[in-house]
């Protein structure tokens, strides 16, 4: 069977669905806007795109395996509470039908406490409160959990709160191969990211949410061949971290190889560079190391911007000069450059099928929405005079 | 611009902007029409979505490029007729799912698993791009032929010579050695064009092939007539593969397109598949045979190669492709022009036989489906069977004594032919019935007997009905076929009995299905049936009309009169649920502990049919004291009843009115239910007094509830021990006898099981008067004696 790794069109934010050989699935943030939930508008409804992909456990629960939230920011989780159950298992409800959850991953941050610095939005809160309970649980029942309460903190606190969690912790560097508590071997994710803090680094920049992000390279299996697909997705990671990441891992750039590459924070300037967009323009200067980073393509890679279109002009993210930044690193590898809210992917989703030969992008069929939809019927006033 | 043309622009104009805006379209380049065929050539470059490295290499590794170049010949009928489809002229040809065509044409590919001319109506021309991007696709990742879509088998479609072969026939030839098989080859040579074509059958029949018999094989006639055409027979090779070194099957696992026209490339192919020692064995034998003849001309051989596959063939459950051809031989020499003669490809038809109408109809090819018996080849049971002849289910003896008459047409399953005097209706049905089914490939014998005789003489029966036939399915409708089947004499065993019938003009159809060991048996299950229809009042209001006693023999059983006016479409609405039916219980089998009965009734709107099942549990027998002939079979409703109500009264003799149906010929009493006793009834440890109040009215409403096809059967009450019927019984049995036409029963239930006594009215003719004075038994007289 072929994987498959769906970006869906959220605008400035990301969801991801991996579909594992294995028929696993694994979600990497959300955005679900009010907008996409409102059928008279015409934002895609992505909650309805994600619901047509999952499958239905024995007591009729949709479920993922796994829900990744890179990192706490509103538009990777835009959506939590109205359309994912969180609470405990027996608290599901049929009549809500909301996404069951088999397994969180989730980084040390949910053990920090809010600050002025640290501001957390309504489904992030209910995040990190849900994140807490099933550690909570992890610890009163020994280990002893199942689906829907279990939970594979991905990086140590540095606070030492992730000491006594040996058991569901994986350290930065590391490699995992389980999903929902099982060995999965149509899936293998290192753990690139967070990493421990430096001593030289400021206190309050290593705190901020997106130098927080989780950085993944997933190797998956398709039709029957292993690590035919890399996926490397980094959440908001800045420029620091790809840069300090190139510096880690020079010597072997394997560990940072793709097929296909998240373009991180929504194809920000600021994962490139220390300089600033809107006010450099084209005198801002690309950080070698975290460029370096970000272009260990395999052959025909492509690198997925989850933005808005990205225009001509001094707006970041998207910004125009990273992606042309990104647009010449796929041409080293003969591979392309796409976006998920560039108008030739509206309303579809970039979806990538892994088979035995490797990633490809799958093409979109034709409609018969697209020819008989209703076109501004329903969507603009129409005067009659 | 006239009108016309312009029309035709916007048209046009329109697809190209539909093509223009299909997500894989890169480019699009429109000719102007073709003044002659109005045909418009458009030129797209389609972006296939291949794997990432494929893309960055700009090609497939089977050649296929990451924008492929199509051309779309809009024909001057589109829309109603698809869009021609053209690959670039250096595409490879070889692939599955490509058209057959010449090699100074672009290829062509095919789609479609089906009509591009419906596609293109059913989803519009992005449903057809959308198939051609993914063909294109599937073709670059080598998986045009999909394992669970099945091998596509090599197109043959373009060509003049047909086979008709039994292809389930044909592979249970096959062996794990290889192997070959010579078999019958009838063939019609005829003109065609400029040469000449074959179409010709393989037959099921092993020939052995000496030089003493070779000669007989082959013959040929003219048909004369201007059509220059002739008949003969020959014969016909079939080879296939064995085994590898390994012990591994040869199974041929690459696609390869039909390139065979002369013996060296047949030779080339049958070695591909693995059938090559076999051919060359097969014909190196045929012609030492036929060393010392000569032929003046020569004579068609079919050759089946038979080609494993690594999974099943589309549209079939096994793995083995048939790919015949034709040779023309001669003699001595075997091959006219050495490895040069000409081989023609030919196409394969499937036989009309069983496992393809099975597989047509959902079901399995491989299934063995039971010997059955159709008794009664009337409008339903005509019906009945053809349906299941048509899903190579057909039953293997038809029984029958009628012939068809002109009104049979009306609503028969067979359709007479045009010509003088009906000379084609006039046969016996089971004959025409017969004919049909071996028509559809599957054998049957027709029997041109009447049922009852049958049932009454055990040889007859052995042969006719033998016992380890799956079932009888009777649609005769008469009323003595039922009693007969339900009454074989002891001694006779013949199968499970499932009757179908209609009732009240077709509204309504009652499918009986007898239980193990024949219990229920066909005549417990119309009693059961009238009790439920009884039940339902939607049915007994259809069913159940008028009052007079007798007419009950008349009331809707079957359509078997030839005044019974219904449609033949109202016979067909519930002879197809009814075949069904029958198709189903071959797969699962019949029930194992019940017997069972389907009432289905047709609504108001004329159009909805409900059907409802019941589980019928055997039902109970009684021994008659002194009348060994005849029996008592009590239903489980009337036995709960009789059951409960002697708990009711411990310590004293209980009873109640039995009701049912009485058959004569069977001498069978089928006890279905009990009315309570009425209240003036005395119950004592010694006896049971039946009393009178309200009986007869109860007793009337009920028979008349049912158009007096249930009635009054008699009494029963309880014994205290196990005891026959009293001296007291049989002086009541006596009176009661004496006081109605037909036979009585006094059913007794004791601890050791039931008895019963029989009240038969004497041999002479009774006298109303004396059968009043027989009170207070009188009130079983349910039945009105007939007016004069």
């Amino acid at each position: 069977m072929a994987a498959k790794i769906t970006f869906f069109p959220v605008g400035n934010g990301d969801m991801t669905l991996i579909e594992l050989e294995s028929g696993r699935t694994v979600l990497i943030d959300l955005n679900i806007r009010a907008t996409a939930d409102d059928e008279d508008d015409d934002t895609p409804d992505v909650a309805k795109i994600l619901r047509d992909r999952l499958n239905r456990d024995s007591e009729g629960r949709l479920y993922v395996d796994a829900f990744l939230l890179s990192h706490p920011d509103q538009d990777h989780c835009t959506g939590l509470k109205k359309h994912f159950h969180l609470g405990p298992p027996t608290s599901w409800s049929k009549t809500a039908d909301k996404i069951f959850i088999r397994e969180i991953w989730s980084s040390p941050m949910v053990f920090r406490r809010a600050s002025s610095n640290y501001v957390l939005c309504d489904d992030a809160s209910a995040f990190n409160s849900e994140a807490r309970r099933r550690v909570e649980r992890f610890r009163d029942t020994g280990g002893s959990v199942s689906d829907g309460d279990r939970i594979l903190i991905l990086g140590e606190d540095e606070d030492g709160k992730t000491d006594d969690l040996t058991a569901i912790l994986v350290r930065v560097d590391e490699v995992f191969t389980r999903v929902d508590g099982q060995y999965d071997s149509s899936m293998s994710a290192r753990l690139l990211a967070p990493q421990p803090k430096s001593d030289d680094e400021d206190e309050e920049e290593l705190r901020s949410k997106n130098h927080s992000s989780t950085i993944l390279n997933i190797s998956l299996a398709g039709e029957g061949r292993a690590d035919v697909c890399r996926f490397l997705t980094g959440g908001d990671a800045e420029v620091a971290i790809w840069e300090r990441l190139w510096q880690r891992h020079a010597t072997r750039p394997d560990w940072l190889a793709y097929d296909i590459l998240q373009a991180p924070h929504h194809c920000s300037w600021h994962s490139l560079s220390y300089d600033s967009w809107s006010d450099r323009g084209e005198d801002a200067e690309v950080c070698e190391d975290a460029r370096s980073a970000l272009s260990q393509t395999r052959k025909g890679a492509v690198i997925v911007a989850s933005s808005k279109a990205i225009k001509n002009n001094d707006s970041d993210p998207p910004c125009i000069r990273a992606k042309r930044e990104y647009e010449a690193i796929a041409e080293e590898a003969n591979g392309s450059f796409k976006c998920t809210g560039e108008p030739e992917n509206k309303p579809d989703l970039l979806e990538f099928e892994v088979g035995q030969h490797g990633p490809r992008l799958k093409t979109q069929t034709m409609k018969a929405s697209a020819i008989v939809g209703p076109g501004v019927i329903g969507s603009q006033p129409l005067a009659h005079g | 611009m006239t009108e016309e043309t312009a029309a035709r622009s916007e048209v046009i104009g329109r697809a190209l902007r539909l093509i223009g805006e299909h997500p894989a379209v890169a480019s699009i380049f429109a000719s102007a029409a073709n003044p002659e065929t109005c045909a418009t050539t458009v030129d797209v470059a389609l972006q296939l979505g291949l794997p990432n490295a494929w893309i960055a290499d700009g090609a497939s590794p089977n050649g296929m490029r990451a924008i492929e170049q199509v051309t779309l010949i809009l024909p001057a009928a589109f829309p109603l007729k698809p869009p021609l489809i053209y690959l670039r002229a250096d595409f490879d040809r070889s692939l599955a799912h490509m058209n057959p065509g010449p090699p100074h044409e672009r290829p062509v590919p095919c789609i479609y698993d089906g009509s591009l001319v419906e596609l293109l109506q059913q989803q519009g021309l992005a449903g057809l791009l959308n198939q051609l991007v993914l063909w294109l696709e599937n073709a670059a990742l080598c998986c045009l032929i999909d394992p669970r879509h099945g091998w596509k088998p090599v197109r043959r479609d373009s060509l003049d010579d047909f086979i008709v072969a039994e292809a389930a026939h044909l592979r249970s030839l096959v062996t794990r050695q290889e192997g070959h098989a010579v078999l019958r080859f009838d063939y019609l040579h005829y003109p065609l064009g400029e040469g000449t074509a074959f179409h010709g059958e393989v037959g099921r029949d092993l020939l052995k092939v000496n030089a003493r018999t070779v000669g007989d094989l082959f013959g040929e006639g003219s048909l004369g007539g201007e059509h220059r055409a002739a008949v003969g027979r020959a014969l016909a090779i079939f080879v296939w593969p064995g085994k590898l070194p390994s012990g591994h099957p040869v199974v041929a696992d690459s696609y390869e397109p039909e390139t065979v026209f002369d013996m060296a490339s047949l030779m080339g192919r049958a070695a591909s598949y693995g059938c090559a020692v076999p051919l060359r064995t097969a014909l190196n034998w045929l012609e030492r045979c036929l060393s010392t003849y000569t032929t003046n001309g020569l004579c068609p051989i079919a050759i089946v190669l038979c080609a494993r596959r690594p999974f099943h063939i589309i549209g079939s459950d096994s793995v083995l492709e048939l790919c015949p051809y034709l040779v023309e031989i001669g003699a001595p020499q075997l091959l006219p022009d050495g490895e040069r003669t000409r081989v023609r490809p030919a196409g394969h038809r499937h036989a009309i036989a069983a496992p393809l109408l099975r597989s047509m109809s959902g079901g399995e090819a491989t299934e063995q489906t039971p010997h059955w018996i159709q008794l009664g080849a009337g409008s339903l049971g005509s019906k009945i069977a053809v349906h299941l002849a048509r899903a190579g289910r057909a039953p293997r003896t038809v029984i029958d004594r009628a012939s068809l008459s002109p009104h049979n047409s009306a609503r028969h399953a067979l359709v007479p032919s045009p010509g003088s005097m009906q000379m084609t209706w006039m046969g016996a049905k089971a004959t025409a019935l017969v004919d049909a089914i071996k028509g559809l490939g599957q054998a049957a014998d027709a029997h041109i007997e009447d049922i009852i005789e049958v049932t009454r003489d055990a040889a007859h029966a052995r042969r006719l009905l033998p016992k380890k036939s799956w079932v009888i399915v009777n649609s005769t409708a008469s009323l003595a076929a039922r009693e007969a089947l339900a009454s074989v004499p002891a001694g006779i065993v013949i199968p499970r009995v499932i009757e179908t019938s209609l009732f009240a003009e077709g509204r309504v159809g009652l499918m009986s299905i007898e239980g193990p060991k024949r219990n229920p048996n066909t005549g417990d299950l119309i009693t059961e049936a009238y009790a439920l229809m009884r039940d339902d009042d939607a049915v007994s209001g259809l069913v159940f009309i008028g009052s007079d006693a007798l007419r009950r023999q008349a009331i809707g059983e079957g359509c078997g009169s030839a005044t019974m006016v219904l449609s033949d479409a109202r016979i067909s609405m519930l002879a197809a649920p009814m075949a069904e039916a029958l198709a189903a219980l071959q797969r699962s089998g019949l029930p194992s502990s019940a017997g069972r009965i389907l009432l289905g009734t047709i609504t108001k709107d004329e159009m909805s049919q409900s059907w409802r099942p019941h589980e019928v549990a055997p039902w109970i027998l009684a021994a008659v004291d002194g009348a060994s002939t005849w029996s008592v079979r009590i239903a489980g409703r009337a036995h709960r009843k009789i059951v409960d109500e002697v708990a009711r009264w411990p310590g004293v003799e209980a009873g109640g009115i039995l009701v049912g149906r009485f058959s004569e010929a069977a001498q069978t009493f089928y006890v279905v239910d009990v009315l309570p006793a009425p209240e003036d009834s005395q119950r004592s440890a010694e006896e049971f007094v039946l009393g009178t109040a309200g009986v007869r009215t109860a007793l009337r409403i009920y028979s008349e509830s049912t158009a007096h096809s249930l009635y009054c059967l008699g009494t029963w009450h309880s014994h205290l021990s196990a005891s026959g019927p009293s001296a007291r019984d049989r002086a009541t049995a006596a009176a009661v006898g004496l006081a109605r036409l037909t036979p009585s029963i006094l059913l007794i239930h004791t601890p050791g099981g039931y008895r019963a006594a029989l009240a038969a009215p004497p041999a002479c003719t009774v006298k109303r008067e004396n059968a009043a004075s027989a009170a207070p038994c009188e009130a079983l007289t349910g039945i009105s004696p007939p007016e004069p």
